[in-house]
């Protein structure tokens, strides 16, 4: 693979995550994830796995950037402004984070990977990956079935409306007071 | 030519922005865009090592990944629209009625 395309790559990646976490516009940052997804999408493609690449698209491009962006939407109220870091958080956050990368890049220098490792695999089929979940990984592929039902009884569990009655008569009075204020 | 390193080090940048993303949002909704962020360094990290050192475990654990990352944003924005409809606001700041 050509050192120009995986710069470009990069780059697809990393400009629209910085959007994400410094854009003042929260939709903004919601459509470069989406960006920043496909980026990753396509870097899947070069490490030759496109079936990861198509659940990448699928998944995060097409359910979870949206989903966030729903979520956003119902609940910003747009008149307010973004409430933003202090000064002094944001100093402490990049220093957290210039520290791990330099731990992290510390560890890849002493991990004694040759930098240049290439590989010509064609990656797994999708015949051994379908082979591979039913007999290796089966427990762990029907624990992420339970999983997913859970979630789905959960996040209807926890974001369902609660129809409670006012019980006395005090409670009832406060509750129109609170709507007339 | 690009070897595993070059993927590594992506990763590793896309961590720490995610992780700066997380420091620093007020958002709760914005919190979790970055926590994604985190998740798809993770993901790149298994699939470039089972690309380099062929082993079918890589893909198969960043599909899980993705799975798990689906369950997660799904029960995020749930807590995130009951603390909207019992706060209306989902600043992280405001949210504190468990922290004693």
């Amino acid at each position: 693979m050509s050192p120009f395309l995986f710069y470009f790559l990069a780059g697809v990646v990393l400009i629209p995550a910085l959007a994400v976490v410094l854009s003042e516009n929260l939709f903004h940052a919601g459509l470069s994830l989406i960006v920043s997804f496909l980026g990753i999408a396509a870097i899947y493609v070069t490490l030759s796995a496109p079936f990861v690449a198509g659940m990448q698209v699928l998944v995060y491009a097409g359910a979870i950037a949206v989903l966030l962006l729903f979520a956003f939407m119902l609940t910003h109220d747009i008149m307010k402004p973004l409430q933003k870091a202090t000064r002094g958080q944001q100093v402490s956050a990049l220093l957290a984070c210039v520290l791990l990368a330099g731990a992290m890049g510390r560890v890849l220098a002493a991990s004694g990977w040759e930098l240049s490792l290439v590989s010509d695999s064609e990656g797994a089929s999708l015949t051994e990956l379908g082979l591979a979940y039913l007999t290796r990984y089966l427990v762990p592929f029907e624990l992420i079935s339970i999983l997913l039902l859970m979630t789905l009884i959960g996040a209807v569990v926890i974001a369902r409306k609660e129809e409670h009655e006012p019980t006395t008569e005090f409670e009832q009075l406060s509750e129109t007071a609170e709507e007339i204020s | 030519m690009i070897g595993l390193m070059h993927y590594l080090g992506l990763a590793s940048a896309l961590f720490c922005i995610g992780l700066y993303g997380v420091l620093t949002r007020r958002n709760a909704v914005a919190v979790l865009m970055s926590l994604e962020l985190m998740f798809n360094a993770v993901n790149i990290n298994l699939v470039a090592f089972s690309h380099f050192k062929p082993e079918i475990a890589g893909v198969v654990f960043s599909l899980f990944v993705i799975a798990v990352a689906a369950a997660e944003a799904t029960v995020g924005v749930a807590l995130v629209l009951s603390v909207y409809r019992n706060q209306r606001n989902i600043d992280l700041d405001h949210a504190t009625s468990l922290r004693w």
